[in-house]
């Protein structure tokens, strides 16, 4: 029986969701940076039936890309319940935070397409609500993301091995881009500056830790699969 | 969803640790960071908007942000004694001088809230203007960090943990307590930037 069969091979989920993701929500989807919040509804339109094409595209391979955070969820849980000794409360919060996670990545990319779809023909007013919609559920449903991380950190911070399964550092690493999503509580405030949803804190800032914790993790999982697997091999040949 | 068939949580043969390096070095250095992020753009945006951000900042009780100032110094001294006297293997003592820190310290909360409630009842809320934006950012933020660190201190007071190993205990107890003093530190630390920057500069 070998437990950690397939883990490492859908491990990789998480790398292809982050490049996916960049170049689909973030290139193609014109939100690389997103349009201001402070446009008027008539320049919104403009800009949106000026570049239609290219957010649906994107909107459409996002959509079903998003798939893979929930199956990179899955392959944290599974490292993570090698570490659970009472219960698996931490890996369970883990996953569904995962999944509603994917959720996050899903619907607001519903509305965005909605607004793409028919630009031409749709009342500037009502393709802004639909564009805040879309914002505000991907920016203000942080928190299920944070229960996420902070699972994780507190999960492999229990680790006693002498060489952890994923360094401390990480483990800080990953809660502190958890909590720092608290931030975004802020967006809906605003209408420019930088706590807007296109400001210096609440897109460059969360939006680059949240990319940078997502390689960063990555690298420390398959480090994690690796060492499982070592430990395997040698319980294995010393039974 | 019940637990999944798994293998044993320390394979036989590898070494447990009793003492770790407190990781939360990298959390208290990144938060650190954000905050100095936070007070870079404030001062960028008072460069554009110094009259309004002067008479906004004059509306501010300075008495209440200095008093919030005592408090946290005092609460993190008793942490500071209570992680020296902890590090040192008298635990009893220890956890009576974190109980204190944290009656000192729930002071803060008391006149946090005040301030708030004293804010709002004038009819100053995030919407007033881009000063109040920061002005209830910054402190909410550090309001967070301080009710996590009131969590923190509370269940370091309680001492280490019972069942088990008691010398394991007692090490974890100590990285604990090292870890929980410097979070405390920090939220200490983040307050007297924040006093200085939102109450004092302009007023």
């Amino acid at each position: 029986m070998n437990p950690y069969r397939y883990l490492k091979a859908l491990a990789w989920s998480g790398p292809v969701l982050l490049v996916g993701t960049i170049l689909c929500w973030g290139v193609l989807g014109q939100n690389i940076p997103p349009y201001s919040t402070a446009l008027e509804a008539e320049a919104l339109a403009a800009l949106v039936r000026e570049q239609a094409l290219s957010i649906r595209i994107g909107m459409v391979l996002q959509m079903p890309l998003s798939v893979f955070y929930f199956v990179w969820g899955v392959v944290i849980s599974k490292v993570m319940q090698t570490l659970e000794r009472d219960n698996d409360v931490l890996s369970t919060l883990q996953l569904w935070g995962a999944g509603f996670t994917t959720l996050v990545l899903v619907i607001p990319c519903a509305a965005w397409l909605t607004v793409a779809y028919r630009p031409d023909i749709m009342e500037p007013r009502m393709l802004q609500m639909f564009h805040d919609f879309g914002w505000f559920f991907f920016d203000v449903a942080y928190s299920l993301t944070t229960m996420q991380f902070l699972a994780i950190g507190i999960c492999f911070l229990s680790d006693e091995r002498e060489e952890p399964l994923v360094a401390g550092w990480v483990c800080w690493f990953v809660m502190f881009v958890g909590v720092s999503f608290a931030l975004l509580s802020l967006m809906p405030l605003v209408y420019d500056g930088p706590f807007s949803r296109a400001g210096l804190l609440n897109y460059w800032v969360e939006f680059t830790l949240f990319f940078l914790m997502m390689l960063v993790f990555s690298i420390a999982l398959f480090k994690a699969i690796n060492k499982l697997e070592a430990e395997r091999h040698a319980a294995q040949s010393s039974a | 969803m019940p637990p999944s068939p798994r293998p044993e949580a320390h394979p036989a043969g590898n070494p447990r640790r009793r003492t770790r390096t407190p990781a939360i070095w990298i959390f208290l250095a990144l938060d650190c960071a954000s905050f100095g992020l936070f007070f870079q753009v404030f001062m960028v945006e008072r460069l554009d908007q110094a009259a309004l951000f002067d008479a906004s900042a004059r509306q501010l009780d300075a008495r209440l942000g200095f008093a919030n100032a005592c408090i946290l110094i005092t609460s993190s001294w008793l942490v500071a004694w209570a992680t020296r006297t902890g590090m040192a293997g008298r635990v009893a003592e220890a956890r009576r001088l974190l109980w204190t820190a944290l009656a000192v310290g729930a002071l803060f909360g008391v006149v946090k809230i005040w301030e708030y409630a004293e804010k709002i009842s004038e009819g100053i809320t995030v919407a007033a203007n881009d000063f109040f934006v920061f002005y209830f950012a910054l402190t909410g933020l550090h309001l967070l960090h301080y009710l996590a660190g009131m969590v923190l201190l509370a269940i370091l007071a309680t001492g280490p943990a019972r069942a088990g190993d008691a010398a394991e205990n007692l090490a974890r107890y100590k990285v604990w307590l090292t870890g929980g003093g410097l979070y405390w530190h920090m939220v200490d630390l983040l307050w007297i930037f924040i006093f200085s920057l939102l109450y004092l500069v302009g007023a």
